[in-house]
């Protein structure tokens, strides 16, 4: 609407009033113009207006017959013969059946008002009735003349009265026509009154059509532009809502970087001669660390979540290995606070069922986790059971337990079973709001049953349907049962990874971990390698020069027999989504965030009993100043300190090189290969806590990747050669060099 | 309306009217039979059949031997409905042997008026001799009188063939 109406539904109402009204005025036209019609038709119908004018003609006439009998009897007494009389005699029934025609019904209503027709009448009557007394016949005129004489001069008495009668009928008719015509005129002027009234109804409702469809077709306009701004917003909305998840995820992920950093050397420190202060609170620094990496996890779930949806891939997955696995997983936990831990499935289950393992896994060991958290004593168990909605996952513990409050805000955000319990137990409060989304997602839900100091059971259904086993997987050999610590065996391990530093890091690492392994410095030499010698894991670095990581997996994944199928983990500092999924889809097994923590590394290549996993890449902290002394104490405390210094000097020892490289990709402005140098440096250069150097890497790796201008490229690239420069003097001032 | 109304008829007109018939039915050249008593019609022009000095002259007799139809109904000249009886005219016509496209019918009192020869075809137009079963005399539209059958045709109701309806009647020409 152009101008804004008072109210659509009034103005609607008004537009319907105005049509009834025009309708009916419409239709009222119509009717008088057929009553009109009618009129006109019964006015021009024969039989009145013949009548009108026949009395004229018969008045007329009848004077005619009167002078003709005159003539005709003055003949007849001249002439005197018979056939005169004879015709005479005829010519006075003529006149007497005339003076009938004009004595009709008719004739009186016509002229009721007009005295004279009654007397003209009376005295042709009176005559007639004389005249037949006599009668007057042929006989009569021949034989008594005088009679016949009589006749005639008593008629002559009459002419003067029959000829005003005739003009006045004529007059009277003339009058009845002319005013029969102004009624003919007068109707005519009406009806095409009436006929333009209908044309104006008519254009009237054809405006009215018109202005509707118009505005019909307004409507839609501007419904579609409302839509496309709806569109707009929604996409605006939507990628503003993105952005701000992936800057979450990228932050979860830059945050966990160093934390991982951290736990290594943690843990690589446990195992240095400590007092026992020391022991307790290396320990205390240990936990701590974990609860925040725990929580880095979540935070980065939830926005991975949010930022676009869970991804379900399902694939076979063998229950009972799931729950081995689970076991191995939970079972310090448990052991360590003393409780009994049984997981058991139940008879009659399927072998394989189709399912995320991953997401499965996840949901199962966080109620797990957590039924082992609350419980202090007693047991904790999980029961895998077949039920009609699916497969039913019970984890039930002799906790806490929770009241009905408690248990209904207990998959909201951020809520524990109290303020207290969060003080006690630690948490995100994620936890639980993740696992119920995930087995959302999957088409399942979790329930609780709880009271109050009489433990909890949480179920997870889920409608897993069960699958054949995948081809390559027929003999699931028996995991020997042993402590999820201790390594299992030597693993031969090729690590692909093109920066010294992080290599001679893994080399520490791998070999603290009691595996031997074989470095090489890109894709096409791992290949090499791999074709050379057998090897129980490749860990692949994704971006290396040559080859990259994917490529040489596919060729890899091409190699006859047994080593066409080696167990390959790729090793990445992105911990994108895509970067896992193109990894996989390369055909590497698993997908690791650089850098790993040394417990987990640990854990997941004792798991590899056959096919083992993963090392840990250098973690790079970013403080103040420089230098980061820190971890420069770490790898001191965690590596034979004779190998601390060749880190740093192989790093010094590459700077000429990578500040060629920059420089060279400066003068040619090539984005690619700074961000890719930049890349290298950031990793290597924090994992030895050269801070400043990681700093400005990372700013060049991040403006490189953004599409930054080439100046301030440039810019950028001159504070990361100044940087490498100081480098040395850092590692020189601590006689590193 | 019209309906058959075979009248009273003398046994001596028996004869006559098989003869008339049949030369009705035969061709023109037989004669048609003089009459006997006053003639109250006369034909002229094209016919094929005269009595008398190339006319085809009627008296009452040879009218009231032909075939007698009568039709009541209402009409301009009279305040309510009439029965009106007498032999079709396209019959009194075919006795005469008339073959024209037009009659020109022609009353006692000079009144004059030409019907179209289709007129005796389509409709059953009636050369009416009795009112209300009464012979008409002269000062009452007598002695013959043509009366159309308006209540069969709606479009007969029209001053056209209010004026063919002739009364008085005493001649026709056929042309």
């Amino acid at each position: 609407m152009s101008r804004p109406p008072p109210n659509a539904a009034t103005k609607r109402r008004r537009l319907r009033l105005l049509l009834l009204a025009m309708g009916s005025v419409l239709v009222m036209a119509f009717a008088a113009v057929g009553l009109l019609q009618s009129r006109q038709s019964e006015l021009l119908s024969s039989t009145k207006r013949y009548q009108d004018d026949y009395l004229v003609w018969s008045l007329f006439q009848f004077e005619v017959e009167y002078l003709k009998l005159r003539l005709s009897l003055s003949q007849a007494l001249e002439l005197k013969t018979a056939e005169a009389a004879e015709q005479a005699a005829q010519r006075y029934e003529i006149f007497v059946s005339r003076l009938a025609l004009i004595e009709g019904e008719h004739a009186g209503k016509v002229l009721r008002a007009n005295p004279e027709y009654r007397a003209t009448l009376d005295h042709a009557r009176r005559f007639v009735q004389w005249v037949d007394t006599l009668p007057l016949d042929a006989a009569l005129i021949t034989q008594r003349p005088g009679e016949a004489r009589e006749v005639l001069s008593r008629m002559a008495g009459l002419a003067d009265a029959i000829r005003d009668l005739s003009l006045t009928a004529s007059h009277h008719v003339a009058a009845q026509v002319s005013a029969r015509n102004e009624l003919v005129r007068s109707q005519s002027q009406l009806g095409l009154w009436l006929t333009l009234l209908q044309c104006a109804l008519t254009l009237g409702f054809a405006v009215i059509v018109l202005r509707q469809f118009r505005s019909l077709d307004r409507h839609g306009r501007e419904q579609e532009a409302l839509a496309e701004s709806l569109r707009e917003a929604r996409q605006e909305a939507e990628a503003g809502s993105r952005a701000k998840s992936v800057f979450l995820a990228n932050m979860s992920h830059e945050l966990r970087t160093p934390m991982h950093g951290l736990l290594g050397m943690l843990s690589l420190l446990k195992d240095t001669p400590l007092q026992p202060q020391q022991q307790e609170q290396l320990q205390a620094a240990s936990d701590s660390a974990r609860h925040l990496l725990t929580i880095l996890n979540d935070i980065l779930d939830v926005s991975k979540m949010e930022a676009g949806g869970i991804s379900i891939q399902p694939e076979p997955v063998r229950l009972a290995r799931l729950i081995q696995e689970l076991e191995e997983l939970t079972w310090p936990q448990a052991s360590a606070k003393g409780l009994d831990l049984g997981l058991r499935l139940d008879e009659g289950l399927p072998g394989w069922v189709s399912a995320d393992p991953t997401r499965l896994r996840q949901i199962l060991l966080n109620l797990l986790s957590n039924a082992i958290k609350f419980s202090e004593r007693g047991r904790v168990g999980l029961r895998v059971s077949q039920r009609p909605q699916g497969l039913a996952f019970e984890v039930s513990d002799t906790g806490v337990g929770m009241d009905a409050a408690t248990q209904a805000k207990l998959f909201q955000r951020f809520s524990q079973g109290d303020q207290t319990s969060s003080r006690r137990f630690g948490g995100t409060g994620l936890g639980l709001e993740i696992s119920r989304n995930l087995a959302r997602a999957m088409g399942g839900d979790i329930e609780v049953r709880s009271e109050p100091g009489r433990g909890s059971v949480f179920t997870v259904l889920l409608p897993l349907p069960p699958c054949a086993a995948p081809a390559g997987t027929a003999t699931p050999a028996p995991r020997p049962a042993e402590s999820p610590v201790r390594p299992a065996r030597t693993l031969r391990i090729l690590v692909s990874e093109d920066h010294v530093t992080n290599r001679q890091f893994l080399e520490a690492v791998l070999e603290r971990l009691g595996h031997s392994a074989v470095f090489c410095e890109n894709g096409f030499e791992a290949l090499q390698q791999l074709k050379a010698q057998d090897f129980d894991l490749v860990l692949m670095d994704l971006h290396t020069p040559m080859m990259d990581g994917y490529q040489a997996t596919r060729a890899m994944r091409e190699l006859p027999g047994a080593k066409g199928r080696t167990r390959i983990v790729a090793l990445s500092a992105d911990a994108f989504e895509e970067s896992r999924e193109r990894a996989l889809q390369a055909g590497m097994d698993d997908f690791l965030a650089k850098p790993v923590d040394l417990p987990t590394l640990a854990a997941m290549l004792n798991q590899q009993a056959r096919p083992l996993e993963p090392a840990p890449a250098p973690p790079p902290p970013l403080p103040a100043s420089g230098f980061d002394e820190d971890v420069l104490q770490q790898l001191r405390s965690h590596l034979p300190p004779a190998k601390v210094p060749p880190l740093y000097q192989s790093f010094i020892r590459d700077v000429p090189a990578s500040r060629q490289r920059l420089s060279q990709a400066m003068a040619v402005t090539d984005a690619g290969a700074l961000r890719a140098e930049a890349h290298a440096l950031k990793g290597a250069s924090a994992s030895l806590g050269l801070i400043e150097v990681a700093a400005a890497a990372l700013a060049l790796e991040q403006h490189a990747r953004s599409g930054a201008d080439a100046r301030t490229l440039q810019q950028v690239a001159q504070d990361l050669l100044a940087a490498l420069l100081r480098s040395e003097h850092h590692c020189a001032a601590r006689g590193l060099l | 309306m019209a309906t058959a109304d075979h009248l009273r008829m003398p046994a001596s007109l028996s004869r006559r009217r098989w003869l008339l018939s049949s030369a009705a039915l035969a061709a023109p050249a037989w004669a048609l039979e003089p009459p006997a008593e006053t003639v109250v019609l006369s034909i002229s022009g094209k016919i094929s059949r005269p009595n008398r000095e190339g006319r085809a002259l009627f008296d009452m007799a040879m009218l009231a031997a032909l075939p007698q139809h009568s039709i009541t109904q209402r009409t301009p000249w009279y305040p309510g409905p009439r029965k009106f009886t007498g032999p079709l005219l396209r019959e009194v016509l075919a006795a005469a042997g008339a073959q024209g496209q037009s009659i020109e019918a022609i009353a006692i009192n000079d009144y004059r008026v030409t019907i179209p020869m289709q007129d005796c075809q389509q409709h059953a137009v009636l050369l009416a001799r009795l009112m209300d079963d009464k012979p008409m005399p002269l000062r009452d539209k007598g002695p013959l009188f043509i009366i159309y059958p308006f209540d069969d045709d709606v479009r007969l109701r029209s001053s056209v063939y209010y004026s063919r309806c002739a009364w008085q009647l005493k001649a026709l020409d056929i042309r």
